[in-house]
């Protein structure tokens, strides 16, 4: 199954641009964060809303095509579609919301039909029901339900855990995961949040004020930022700007400074808290001021000074690692080459 | 005491309800739908008979279907129609004049669904009108309802373009509020004051379903506001 998205729409000042493919059934996610057009961008591929310039093929139809002037309806398209909201419609009941999907089927292979959704999906017990006397978590088995009855060749889901509750989305996740093992198509899995994206998507493509231009294997994208978005979302601690080159000589605005071996061109670096380690084994080895310790759970963050620059790092060590360690203390810090990212 | 007035009343009401009602949710949806010039300048025109005075709406609806004017003068040649001073002339005051009722409740409405779910319908093969009756006049329904009832109780109550359009005739033309008016000319206090008791009556009560309509639709929207 192959997935062909590459369309462009201004929205006043905001500018989506997003390009990507997939040749395999894969579930692709659309990685970034709040306003950056994800879901505009699955609108767009559902249909609901029309990009300015592009095309859209799912499985070698052409859906969307603003030079042959081809722009199907939501209604042919064949996609399945998952709003954040679910968009359960408030006035049927369970099995007449899943119903909605087999529209197009015989009256007497609908109720069959249904009934194999409900039993899959687990909703004997509330398929007379309406949505509002669901929980979350069943209204989001009750929108899957419909969105898979049409029997769609690509699926979009748009951030599926964002209302719900932390103590139930985990249970939910491996849910869907399941689900969509046995769903032998293309999935677009639109989130902000990384864990999610990781747990559940095979190829992933950051996204960032609207602008998408790379899809690269999930290992690949999450051990190698590209740019600071890239390691923003992935969390990165650390996402430190060049304030000046000479030569192979790196210096940043946190007054971290190192060499590199390549000749490669990159304004940003980024590393992870837990990659500064405090002994001078590293690579660089730096003297810092601990200007902030906050306790968490399991482990403590460091907020690090180096001289007198106005940009801290930030570190994470182990509980019972710290008691050694005071506010206004000077420490030796290390970090490995490798560790840290180059950004474009 | 001759209750024609009262027939002719709810006949009249009833009627041009029901056409408002349909004119008023349709011009109400692609109202909602359009984004434009053209949706404020719509939006004024449909909207402009709730402030202008009667009498102003009775006097351009005289130049338009008057025997002597225009569309008036066109059926009363053609069809050998009269348009105006019978009973069912005082439909085309009443439609005009409760139009803006319908049509400003409906829209409200209509602004307040959810897209989501018009959007997920379309994914799911369901057609426009599909769409329409069953996933957004369900959700619409309690503000459609209201609109209409307002609508109702407005046409009773209409007297200014009706009385200049269809005129006072007992047993023709004589509705609760022209009869009124009659009653008070001729210091007739007894019969005037039955038929305000029943006009209170009629008004009391439609208002008493308006309001048994909105609590539940707050209800419903607590309701509904918990899916998101």
């Amino acid at each position: 199954m192959a997935l062909y998205v590459d369309i462009k729409k201004k929205f006043g000042d905001f500018e989506l641009d997003v390009k990507f493919n997939s040749e395999s059934s894969d579930i692709i996610s659309l990685f970034g964060l709040s306003g950056s057009g994800k879901s505009v961008t699955l609108k767009c591929i559902a249909g609901i809303i029309k990009p300015d310039r592009g095309n859209i093929v799912i499985n070698d139809t052409v859906v969307f095509d603003s030079e042959r002037k081809i722009n199907l309806p939501p209604q042919k398209r064949r996609i399945g579609y998952l709003p954040q909201s679910y968009a359960l419609f408030p006035s049927m009941t369970v099995k007449d919301n899943i119903k909605t999907g087999l529209i197009n089927h015989k009256k007497s292979e609908r109720e069959t039909l249904v009934c194999e959704l409900v039993d899959k999906f687990g909703l004997e017990n509330v398929k007379n029901l309406f949505p509002h006397q669901l929980s979350g978590g069943q209204q989001q088995r009750v929108a899957l339900a419909r969105a898979l009855s049409t029997s769609p060749k690509l699926l979009l889901l748009d951030e599926p855990f964002s209302s719900l509750d932390s103590q139930i989305k985990s249970q939910l996740m491996y849910d869907l995961i399941k689900s969509l093992d046995e769903f032998k198509s293309d999935v677009i899995f639109v989130s902000h949040n990384k864990d999610e994206v990781y747990s559940i998507s095979d190829k992933v493509c950051t996204i960032s004020n609207g602008y998408c231009h790379s899809i690269r294997e999930k290992a690949d994208a999450f051990s190698k930022p590209l740019c600071k978005t890239d390691a923003l979302l992935l969390g990165c601690e650390n996402i430190l700007d060049i304030t000046f080159r000479n030569g192979n000589r790196i210096v940043t605005d946190s007054g971290i400074e190192f060499e590199i071996t390549d000749d490669i061109d990159f304004t940003s670096i980024a590393f992870y808290s837990d990659c500064v380690k405090f002994c001078t084994l590293g690579d660089i080895n730096i003297k810092a001021k601990i200007k902030l310790i906050v306790e968490k759970e399991s482990h403590s963050i460091f907020i690090l000074q180096i001289s007198d620059n106005k940009k801290f790092i930030t570190a994470k060590l182990r509980n019972n690692d710290i008691d050694r360690y005071i506010v206004n203390d000077a420490v030796n810090i290390g970090l490995k080459k490798e560790d840290i990212f180059l950004l474009k | 005491m001759d209750l024609y007035p009262l027939f002719n009343s709810i006949r009249i009401s009833l009627i041009s309800t029901a056409i408002v009602f349909f004119v008023g949710i349709f011009s109400a949806y692609y109202i909602s739908k359009t984004n434009s010039i053209i949706k404020g300048i719509l939006d004024v025109i449909f909207t402009l008979p709730l402030v202008l005075p009667p009498t102003v709406v009775g006097y351009l609806l005289i130049k338009l279907l008057g025997p002597n004017h225009f569309i008036g003068e066109f059926f009363l040649n053609t069809f050998d129609i009269r348009l105006t001073m019978n009973w069912w002339s005082a439909i085309f005051a009443t439609t005009v004049v409760i139009f803006p009722l319908m049509y400003r409740t409906a829209r409200g409405a209509f602004q307040s669904f959810d897209a989501n779910l018009s959007d997920t319908a379309m994914t799911l093969g369901l057609s426009n009108s599909y769409i329409f009756w069953r996933i957004r006049m369900p959700y619409c329904k309690q503000g459609v309802i209201a609109g209409a009832i307002l609508a109702f109780a407005r046409a009773l109550g209409e007297y200014g373009a009706t009385s200049m359009i269809a005129g006072y005739t007992p047993g023709k033309t004589a509705t609760i509020s022209t009869t009124v008016y009659q009653l008070w000319r001729l210091n007739n206090d007894e019969l005037a004051f039955r038929w305000i008791v029943i006009n209170i009556l009629i008004s009391a009560v439609v208002l008493l379903f308006i309001n048994i309509i909105e609590s539940k639709y707050q209800r419903k929207g607590a309701k509904y506001g918990s899916l998101r």
